[in-house]
């Protein structure tokens, strides 16, 4: 993951700790996402919009966030041996996190306000 | 190819290889639970341009609601769904599940 040999006990509690979080909202957004599917755009931005239901996704998807890069870090590690790989799918891996992090929350947050 | 004799911090030694071990339900269980990991984390990439969608505009819904209607995609849904659940089932066995201090 990176040079700091201090860091492993604190991601595995973190992965739980966002593990406890996502066990209530994934299961929560899942159902809402897969029952949106076929309904209309007036129906989903009204449940998003009046329910909070903005404020749960972008909760959910900062934790599912920090929770997928603990997790892709990890395999990273054990998988990949050879050290700038490792390095370069690390930051990749980085990169896509914060991509999705930040693009759920501007939509979210764009959504929930205006 | 990195020099054998001067161990740096990052060339940690790896694990036996997995074939060396007879297969049982708990590793299976767990090699799934990293499996499923590792498509949630590209199934994440159909939720973002969900929401995506919803913040261009009705146009791109309906573009995408219409992808989503066809069969193989519900599919790929299906599986999607399943894969959560899974992902999930596991993790609560981790976090709840009978442990082996609790056997003694």
């Amino acid at each position: 993951m990176n040079n700091k040999h201090s860091e492993g006990t604190h991601h595995f509690i973190l992965q739980r700790i966002t593990a406890v979080i996502n066990l209530f909202l994934g299961v929560y957004v899942f159902n809402f996402f897969i029952k949106s599917i076929g309904k209309s755009y007036e129906t989903v931005i009204d449940i998003l919009g009046n329910n909070f239901m903005w404020l749960v996704i972008t909760i959910f998807s900062l934790s599912m966030c920090y929770h997928m890069w603990i997790g892709f870090n990890h395999i990273l590690d054990d998988y990949v041996d050879e050290v700038k790989a490792r390095k370069v799918l690390g930051s990749l891996n980085s990169f896509v996190v914060v991509i999705v992090a930040l693009a759920t929350s501007f939509s979210m947050i764009t959504i929930g306000f205006f | 190819m990195t020099n054998k004799n001067k161990i740096s911090p990052l060339d940690r030694p790896l694990s036996p290889h997995l074939q060396i071990y007879r297969p049982s339900f708990t590793m299976m269980m767990s090699i799934m639970h990293r499996i499923s990991g590792v498509i949630l984390y590209f199934g994440s990439f159909l939720l973002l341009a969900w929401y995506i969608s919803i913040l261009i505009g009705p146009e791109a819904y309906q573009l995408l609601n219409q992808l989503f209607s066809f069969s193989i995609i519900k599919v790929a849904l299906f599986l999607f769904t399943w894969i959560f659940f899974h992902h999930l089932l596991v993790e609560l066995d981790i976090l709840f599940g009978i442990q082996e201090e609790d056997l003694n």
